[in-house]
């Protein structure tokens, strides 16, 4: 059966269907305990794609994307404990919900806006990716230079913590991005005299490095023996017609929101679950009953976060430039098995392409089906305490960096990066910024030489192309409002200073 | 490190120690880079060889760090780094590095694998009390997920260690 040139039987394979609900099951499973999220569930299922086909990879990682996305609800709502920042804007009406008439009910709403929001940033991703590439295959070197200029300076302007030590985390994940031998010249580049390095740093080593090792030692300074009270009562999941009605606006606005939200580099899930939830308490009949336990609360802020992920794509597949950590790290997947995402993507592997689509259509839908039936026996497994998840998340990790390459080395790398990472983390430095530009940092360089090749040395040529030149009005734009909201806070900062001391 | 067993250190001091030792690796990188061996380095025909981004960002490296120290340094506050739990944090650390070790000269990976979660199960319970039992339940979880990872890697993936 075909489907747009695509056939779309080719997606209902045991491998595709397995890596589905293995993504999802996975993915839910860790989303739903607090402190882990959707970036640990990519990390830990990375390894596992070395022996899928690139499909089939991918799948499994969008499955694991979505199903974390809705299961960080599940704790916000049965323990009051938001696992992500965009879980915790469904805390405010989730937890209130979920005490005052059942957490099944919240967790419904939950799981309903989250398949919507699901589908909707699916469809985004169709219809948005394809002119976006037409547009990417008309740009060149200098422009691709710009976009992923601009994607790096965003992230960490927009970035909620220190925006000079955001900038620093870029500026080392571009180095890291350069260590290697370079592909232009064969020249060796930082390598140390270690042969494990040629082939630059290993993307399982660094990811679990800079995400996994950090989260582990974090969940032990949180304690070990810590356990979760919850009420195993009415955890049944389900809605009525009438229900789903009176939420449908609020889903509609969140998924809208969220899906436009996910294709800006460094927004993500935390602020479109924000956004969303502040517009539908504006629009809302009902808008005095936010934060008292209104249903519209939940779908608006579960329905965003959910569709992030399919608009985060568009970005990566039509431009090769992903928006967020957790992009970027499937952003790896495509690597490992030789594949560059871009606007090329679409012309050599249209098939995957397609199959990607209509896939993380299928994820959306798979995450209902699973989380109707597994949502109740996940939210018993918030009790358990950190002293027996570190020791399975620990060996899992390091199991997963040596199956990638079979190197010792690398295992000493991504501990060696943890616990530098975990010190750079209390200093506010950011993550996600390194590893967007450690991924962004080899296409940079690349089109940053060949542009200076080709107008011999003159950085004057970013200044004689037009698409070029409303690129850096984009970035001068982004620097000069950072620059005065900076100030601005810094202001307010001082003021309140002076008050205190008054 | 208080009673407890929590780092509490100077925000500030670790500020500009983290600093200076970014500014150092800047360096080192540069020196790298500009000294490698690889004779395409430096005589490339091109003023953008191999060396030219990195050199650049490196330099941004060093500007940006130096800012930050001056910052960090002329910052009168006097907030504390806190590490809670920084023994227990100590402890997994060398107790994965024992791990990898004997991994690495010894093999037998499976059989360390086990050891390994069997230690970290135990002792990260020892606060409850009961000895005996965490240490018999610890080492029942080690083999399941010890079984797990053969299934998983070595049946599925192929992958020996």
């Amino acid at each position: 059966m075909e489907l747009f040139g695509f056939d779309i039987m080719g997606l209902f394979t045991i491998s595709n269907l397995f890596a589905i609900l293995l993504g999802t099951l996975v993915g839910m499973l860790i989303g739903a305990l607090p402190g882990l999220g959707a970036i640990i569930a990519i990390v830990l299922l990375l390894p596992v794609t070395y022996a899928m086909s690139p499909l089939a990879s991918i799948l499994l990682l969008l499955a694991a994307y979505q199903a974390a996305e809705y299961g960080g609800s599940i704790s916000s709502i049965v323990l009051g404990i938001p696992g992500t920042p965009a879980a915790a804007a469904t805390l405010l009406d989730g937890r209130t919900l979920a005490i005052e008439k059942s957490p099944g009910k919240a967790l419904s709403y939950s799981l309903n806006a989250s398949m919507v929001g699901g589908i909707v940033g699916g469809l985004v991703l169709i219809f948005l990716s394809v002119p976006l590439t037409k547009f990417a295959l008309r740009i060149s070197d200098p422009e691709t230079f710009l976009i992923c200029l601009i994607g790096l300076i965003a992230v960490s302007m927009l970035s909620t913590k220190s925006k000079i030590n955001s900038l620093i985390s870029v500026v080392l994940g571009l180095i890291a991005g350069t260590i290697g031998m370079d592909l232009v010249t064969g020249s060796q580049r930082f390598v140390l005299g270690r042969v494990e390095l040629l082939d630059g740093v290993n993307m399982i080593a660094l990811v679990v490095g800079l995400f996994a090792i950090p989260e582990i030692l974090a969940l032990i300074s949180g304690g070990l023996n810590k356990v979760n009270q919850y009420d195993a009562q009415g955890l049944k999941t389900g809605l009525t017609g009438k229900e789903m009605k009176g939420v449908a606006k609020s889903t509609g606005l969140g998924s809208l929101i969220g899906a436009f939200t996910g294709i800006f580099p460094g927004l993500g899930a935390g602020a479109a679950s924000w956004f969303s939830y502040m517009a539908a308490k504006k629009l809302s009949k009902q808008s005095k009953l936010f934060g008292k336990g209104n249903p519209e609360g939940i779908t608006a802020p579960e329905s965003a976060n959910n569709a992030t992920v399919g608009g985060g794509l568009v970005p990566l597949l039509s431009l090769g430039i992903p928006g967020t950590a957790s992009a970027a790290i499937i952003m790896g997947a495509f690597i490992i098995h030789g594949i560059q995402p871009g606007p090329q993507l679409f012309l050599n592997e249209n098939q995957l392409v397609q199959g990607i689509f209509y896939g993380f259509l299928l994820t959306s839908i798979a995450m209902f089906f699973v989380g109707k039936f597994v949502t109740s026996m996940f939210a018993k497994v918030l009790v358990i305490p950190p002293a027996f998840l570190v020791p399975v998340v620990l060996i899992l990790s390091i199991v997963g960096v040596y199956a990638s390459k079979q190197l010792i080395f690398d295992i000493w790398l991504a501990l060696g990066i943890g616990i530098v990472m975990f010190v750079l983390i209390k200093l506010e430095f950011s993550m996600a910024s390194f590893i967007l530009a450690f991924v962004l940092g080899p296409i940079m360089e690349t089109s940053l030489r060949r542009t200076l090749v080709l107008s011999d040395g003159s950085y004057a040529i970013f200044l004689s192309r037009p698409y070029s030149i409303l690129m850096l009005v984009i970035l001068a734009l982004i620097v000069i409002l950072s620059i005065l909201n900076w100030n601005k806070a810094r202001l307010v900062r001082q003021q309140q200073l002076k008050d205190q001391q008054m | 490190m208080d009673e407890k067993g929590a780092l509490i250190v100077s925000f500030k001091k670790v500020s500009a120690v983290v600093y200076t030792l970014i500014i150092i690796f800047a360096i080192g990188f540069l020196y790298s880079i500009n000294t490698s061996s690889s004779v395409f380095v430096n005589t490339s025909s091109s003023s953008v060889g191999p060396a030219y981004f990195p050199n650049f960002l490196g330099m941004l490296l060093i500007v940006l760090s130096l800012l930050s120290l001056v910052k960090s340094l002329r910052n009168s506050s006097q907030n504390k780094l806190t590490i809670p739990q920084f023994k227990m944090i100590l402890f997994t650390f060398i107790i994965t590095l024992l791990f990898v070790l004997a991994w690495s000269y010894l093999g037998w990976f499976y059989l360390q694998c086990f050891l390994f979660l069997t230690v970290l199960f135990t002792v990260y319970r020892m606060a409850s009390g009961h000895l005996f039992k965490n240490t018999i339940t610890g080492a029942l979880l080690a083999m399941v997920i010890t079984a797990l990872i053969y299934v998983l890697f070595d049946l599925f993936m192929h992958i020996s260690f």
